[in-house]
C-alpha cells in the first residue's frame, strides 16, 4: 500500500493526523509513504504529482491512500489504469469549494475516510454519490489520558488557537461571555497558543477584555499544554462555520478531545466536526457558534456546580478512551482498510 | 388518516356492539378518537388519527348542514383548501373530511372526481336510506364489506369483517393472485364474502341489500376526471410533481420525510424546500443494510431540513408482530413494517414517502431488456434460434439456480410487450404451478391488459401488477399498524397522467433534469439504492426461520388449502440455493391463517 501525503514532518493537525494513520495502516499492511513536497508555485506542484504518479506506477500497489483530498488527481490519474485509491477528507479542503478535479476525485475514489460524521456530510453534499468509508475520529494517545486537578478557587477556561485562528475559532464570543460570567463569580480564560502575530491577539485582548480575566500564555509546548489541559475546568471550541470561497470550520476539533482525555469537559459549536468530540450534556455541551450569551449561560451552569462539572470531565475521559483513544482509531481505520482491499 | 366500520341494514341497531368490537380492532389505525354512532338503519364507527386540525371540535363523524349525509372517513383530500374556495363551502372545523358531506349535499357521488386524495369513505344518506362506499382511485386506503345477516358490514381491513364470525372461507381467485403474484389483486379480499371496494369505484347499497356501482373514477387515462384535467403548469412533469408534493405537505402536525440515499426521497427534499417548507427528515439505518444516514443528512443539509437516524430492528417477536397485523396474506412488506415502527419509535404521525416513484418512472433496471423486445420478436420467425437462445441463457447460472425467466423470456411463447414484460417481472410462480398448487380449477390471470403504449403501458402494468395489489396495501396496512400516515406524493393522479406522457421508458432522468438542480443532478448518477431486508439469510438461519418451519410441519393449517405434494419441496429447499419469495410466500401465508 502507499500513502501519499505531503508535509508529513510538519507541525499542524493534518501532519500530526497523517503519521497516526500511517501507524493504524501499518498495523495491518506493508505501508510506503510517498511525502511530497507540493510548495511553491504551480511548476513545482506539478512536479510533485509526477512524482507521485511515477512512484504510484513504479510501485503498483493493492491501494493508494491519499492523506487528504487535494491530493486526489493523483488517484484518479491510478483509477484511470485500473487502481484503487481512498481519501481521507478533512474539513475546510471540503466545504471550500473543491476544484472539479478534487471534486471528481471525491466521486470516483474507492472510499473516502472521513474524520468526522461533519466532513462525512460536507463530502456528500460536495460530491453526492460518494462512497462512504469508515468515520474515523479522534486518535489520541496515551499520554493525553491524565488525571483531573481539581478546581482549587478560580473557574478555569482554556482556549486554545493561535492569532491566525482570529476570529473564526470564536475567541470574541468567549470574551464577550466571559465578561459576562465575570460579574457573577471569579473566572480566568486561558488562551493557549501563539504565533508570529501575537501582538494582533494581545491587542484584541486590551479591547475586549475590560473584567481583565483573559490570560495569554503564548507559545505552549506539549507538556504545558498538557498540564492546561488537567487544570481547566472547561474547553471552550466555538468555532464558526462557512462554506464557499473563504471556508471556515472544524474538521474535528482535536483539542476537545485531547482536553477530555485529561478529564476536561468542553463546550464546543454546533456546526462543524466538533460536534462529534462532545455528547450533549452528558461530556459537555454543543452551543450555536455565534451565541455569547448561551454560552455564557452554560459557563455559569458549569461554574455553579463544579462537582457536575467535574463528573461531566470524566465521562468525557471515559468517552474519549472508548471512541477516540488511538487504539478505537486503529480498529477503524484497520475496518476501512479491510473493505477497501476486499 | 384513519380507520371506518360499519353496519347498515333493517336490524343495524343491533350492531352496535358488533361495530365497536371491529373498531377496536382498528384502534391503530386512529389512536387519537374513537367513535360510534348510531342512528335509522345506520351505524358508523371511526377511529381517528389526528393529523388536519387535530382539535376535538374535528372528530368524526361529519355532516351535512341539513343532516341528511353522514360520513366517516379514511384518508386525506389533499386539495381540501382548494375545494373549500371553489365551492364556497361553510366548513366548521379545519378538517379536510368536513368537505365530503358538504360537496355530497351539492354533487352526489360525482364530488368524488373533485378529490386528490387517498381515501375509502362510508356516506350514510338518510332520506334515500342508501350506504355509499367509495375508494381513491389508486386504492392507496382500503374499504371492504360484507353482508352480515339481514344487513351489510364495512370496515377499512378485511380482519375486523371475517372475526365477526371466524365462517367465511379463503378466496380460492385471491389464493391464485396470492401465488401467481405475491399478492392479493387490489379489488379482491382474502375471504369468498368479504368484497373489497375497487379502486376508484363508488357502490351504494339500499335496505333491500341490493347493490349498485354508482361511479368508477380510473386512476389514469380517459376519464379519470377533472382532476387530472391539468394546468399547464402540472402539465409538465416536474410541474405536476411539484404540485403533488405542494398538495401532501398539507398537515396541522409535524410532517416527516423518510429520506435515503435515493434519487426519489431527495426529489420531495428538494421540492418541499422549493415549496418554502422544512422538513424533518428521517433516515431508517438497519445493521444488516447499507449505511444510507450519512447521504441522506447531506440531502438534508443541502435543502435545509433537519435529520435524524432511526434504527430499525428485528427479532423472532417483530416477525410475530408482522404476521399479526398482516390484514391479507403478501410476500412483502416486511421492509415496510420494520421502517414504520422505527418512524413511530421516533415520535412521527405523518410521513411522506417516495413509494410510488419507480412504478410511474420506469425506474426498474430489469426495464433496460426492453431494448432487446423487437430482437425477441425477429427471433421468434425464424425457426431453430430459440434452441441456442436457451442454451446460451442457461450457461449464465448453475443449474438448479435462478426463477427462469429469462429463458421464459428468450423462448419461443415469451412475452414480446412491455406489459408482458412487466407481469414475467411481477410473477412469482408461474400460471402452471399455481394450478398444480391449487388445482386445475384455480383461475389464473394469464395477461396483463393495458390500454396505453410505450412508457404509459409500463406504468399501467405496473399499477396493475404490483403497486396496487402490493405495494400500496402493505404500506397501508403497516404504516397504520404503527399509528402513521404515511403520503404517497408519486401516486397522485396529475402526476401519474404527466409521467404516461413522457418520452423515455425509463423517466426518472427526465424528472431530475426537469427539476434542475445540480445537487439532485449528481446524486442521480449514483447506483440505485433502497431500504431492503436479507431475505434469504433471515429465512435460512435468521428470525424468519421459525415462521417457515412452522409451515413444514404436517399439521399446519397451510395444509388445507394447498397441495402437500408440490407445497413441501418448496419448504424442503428453504436452505439452500432456492429462491426465496417461493419458500417465504407459503410460509407467510401459514403464518397469516395462524394469526388471522
Amino acid at each position: 500500500m502507499l500513502f501519499v501525503t505531503s508535509a508529513l514532518g510538519a507541525v499542524g493537525g493534518i501532519p500530526s493526523y497523517s503519521r497516526a494513520t500511517v501507524e493504524a495502516l501499518s498495523e495491518s499492511a506493508d505501508v510506503e509513504v510517498l511525502d511530497l513536497d507540493l510548495t511553491g508555485g504551480l511548476a513545482r506542484q506539478g512536479l510533485g504529482f509526477a512524482r507521485a504518479v511515477a512512484a504510484i506506477a513504479r510501485h503498483r500497489p493493492d491501494l493508494v491512500v491519499l492523506g487528504h483530498v487535494g491530493l486526489g488527481p493523483i488517484g484518479l490519474a491510478w483509477r484511470c489504469v485500473g487502481g484503487r485509491y481512498v481519501v481521507i477528507a478533512y474539513g475546510i479542503e471540503v466545504w471550500g469549494l473543491p476544484s472539479r478535479l478534487v471534486y471528481e476525485s471525491l466521486r470516483q475514489a474507492h472510499s473516502v475516510w472521513p474524520i468526522s460524521s461533519w466532513t462525512a456530510t460536507e463530502v456528500l453534499r460536495t460530491a453526492p454519490g460518494s462512497t462512504m468509508g469508515p468515520v474515523l475520529g479522534g486518535n489520541i494517545r496515551e499520554r493525553f489520558f491524565q488525571e483531573h486537578e481539581p478546581n482549587t478557587g478560580l473557574f478555569r477556561i482554556l482556549f486554545v488557537a493561535t492569532p491566525a485562528d482570529l476570529p473564526y475559532k470564536g475567541l470574541d464570543v468567549l470574551a464577550t461571555a466571559g465578561q459576562c460570567v465575570a460579574t457573577e463569580r471569579p473566572i480566568e480564560i486561558r488562551v493557549a497558543g501563539s504565533g508570529s502575530a501575537s501582538g494582533l491577539l494581545a491587542d484584541y485582548v486590551a479591547e475586549h477584555d475590560p473584567a481583565g480575566v483573559i490570560r495569554l500564555l503564548g507559545r505552549v509546548d506539549d507538556d504545558a499544554l498538557l498540564a492546561e489541559y488537567r487544570r481547566a475546568d472547561v474547553l471552550v471550541l466555538v468555532s464558526r462555520f462557512r462554506r464557499g470561497a473563504n471556508p471556515e470550520g472544524e474538521g474535528l476539533g482535536l483539542v476537545a478531545l485531547e482536553a477530555a482525555a485529561a478529564g476536561t469537559a468542553a463546550v464546543v459549536g454546533s456546526r462543524g466536526g466538533s460536534v462529534d468530540t462532545v455528547v450533549a450534556d452528558q461530556t459537555g455541551f454543543i452551543i450555536e457558534p455565534e451565541a455569547p450569551e448561551e454560552l455564557a449561560e452554560v459557563l455559569h451552569r458549569l461554574a455553579s456546580d463544579l462537582d457536575e462539572t467535574a463528573r461531566m470531565g470524566a465521562r468525557a475521559r471515559e468517552f474519549v478512551a472508548n471512541e477516540h483513544s488511538f487504539g478505537a482509531f486503529s480498529r477503524r481505520v484497520q475496518a476501512g482498510l479491510a473493505e477497501a482491499v476486499r | 388518516m384513519c380507520g371506518i366500520t360499519g353496519a347498515f341494514g333493517p336490524d343495524a341497531h343491533l350492531r352496535c356492539d358488533v361495530v365497536d368490537t371491529m373498531n377496536r380492532a382498528q384502534h391503530a389505525r386512529g389512536p387519537d378518537d374513537q367513535v360510534v354512532v348510531a342512528e335509522g338503519p345506520f351505524v358508523l364507527g371511526n377511529t381517528r388519527l389526528a393529523v388536519q386540525d387535530p382539535t376535538p371540535s374535528a372528530n368524526q363523524p361529519f355532516c351535512d348542514p341539513d343532516g341528511r349525509f353522514t360520513v366517516v372517513f379514511n384518508g386525506e383530500i389533499y386539495n381540501h383548501r382548494e375545494l373549500v374556495r371553489q365551492h364556497g363551502l361553510n366548513m366548521r372545523t379545519r378538517c379536510d373530511g368536513e368537505v365530503i358531506p358538504l360537496l355530497w349535499a351539492k354533487l352526489g357521488p360525482q364530488c368524488l372526481r373533485l378529490f386528490r386524495g387517498m381515501y375509502g369513505i362510508a356516506v350514510a344518506d338518510h332520506d334515500k336510506r342508501r350506504l355509499y362506499l367509495a375508494r381513491d382511485r389508486f386504492g392507496i386506503k382500503p374499504l371492504h364489506w360484507r353482508r352480515y345477516k339481514a344487513g351489510v358490514l364495512f370496515a377499512s381491513d378485511p380482519a375486523p369483517l371475517w372475526r365477526v364470525d371466524r365462517a367465511l372461507p379463503l378466496d380460492r381467485r385471491a389464493l391464485a393472485d396470492y401465488f401467481h403474484f405475491g399478492a392479493v389483486a387490489s379489488g379482491r379480499s382474502p375471504h369468498d364474502g368479504i368484497e373489497a371496494v375497487a379502486p376508484g369505484a363508488c357502490i351504494s347499497i339500499g335496505e333491500d341489500g341490493l347493490v349498485r356501482p354508482e361511479l368508477v373514477v380510473p386512476a389514469i387515462g380517459p376519464g379519470s376526471g377533472p382532476e387530472t384535467i391539468a394546468t399547464s403548469d402540472e402539465r409538465s412533469l416536474a410541474g405536476a410533481f411539484r404540485s403533488s408534493v405542494r398538495l401532501h405537505l398539507s398537515a396541522d402536525v409535524p410532517t416527516a420525510l423518510l429520506l435515503s440515499a435515493g434519487v426519489d426521497s431527495t426529489l420531495l427534499a428538494l421540492a418541499a424546500r422549493d415549496e418554502g417548507q422544512s422538513l424533518h427528515c428521517v433516515t431508517v439505518s438497519a445493521p444488516w443494510g447499507e449505511d444510507e444516514s450519512h447521504q441522506a443528512k447531506a440531502t438534508a443539509v443541502e435543502y435545509g431540513h433537519t435529520h435524524e437516524t432511526v434504527a430499525a430492528e428485528i427479532d423472532e417477536a417483530a416477525v410475530d408482530s408482522f404476521l399479526s397485523v398482516m390484514p391479507r396474506p403478501t410476500i412483502d412488506g416486511l421492509n415496510s413494517f420494520l421502517v414504520n415502527r422505527a418512524v413511530r419509535a421516533g415520535g412521527y404521525k405523518v410521513a411522506l414517502s417516495g413509494l410510488g416513484a419507480d412504478e410511474a418512472l420506469g425506474g426498474y433496471g430489469y426495464l433496460r431488456i426492453a431494448r432487446i423486445l423487437p430482437l425477441l420478436h425477429l427471433a421468434d420467425r425464424v425457426p431453430g434460434i430459440a434452441t441456442p437462445l436457451l442454451a446460451l441463457a442457461s450457461r449464465r447460472r448453475p443449474a438448479g439456480t435462478g426463477s427462469g425467466k429469462f429463458e421464459r423470456l428468450l423462448g419461443a411463447g415469451g412475452p414480446r410487450s412491455l406489459e408482458g414484460l412487466v407481469q414475467l417481472q411481477r410473477e412469482l410462480f408461474v400460471g402452471d404451478r399455481v394450478r398444480s398448487m391449487l388445482g386445475v380449477s384455480a383461475e389464473i390471470e394469464d395477461e396483463t391488459t393495458v390500454s396505453g403504449r410505450g412508457p404509459a403501458a409500463v406504468a399501467e402494468a405496473e399499477m396493475i401488477r404490483y403497486l396496487q395489489p402490493m405495494l400500496l396495501p402493505d404500506a397501508d396496512a403497516f404504516s397504520m399498524a404503527a399509528s402513521v400516515e404515511l403520503r404517497v406524493p408519486f401516486v397522485d393522479g396529475p402526476f401519474f397522467t404527466a409521467a404516461l406522457g413522457r418520452r423515455h421508458l425509463r423517466g426518472k432522468a427526465e424528472l431530475v433534469h426537469q427539476m434542475g438542480d445540480r445537487y439532485l443532478e449528481l446524486l442521480s448518477r449514483r447506483r440505485k439504492t433502497g431500504f431492503s431486508v436479507p431475505m434469504q439469510e433471515w429465512i435460512r438461519s435468521g428470525p424468519l426461520r421459525h415462521v417457515v418451519a412452522d409451515a413444514a410441519r404436517p399439521d399446519a393449517p397451510i395444509w388445507d388449502h394447498l397441495e402437500a405434494a408440490v407445497g413441501r419441496p418448496i419448504l424442503a429447499a428453504a436452505g439452500e440455493n432456492s429462491r426465496w419469495s417461493e419458500v417465504w410466500a407459503l410460509a407467510a401465508l401459514d403464518g397469516w391463517l395462524r394469526r388471522r
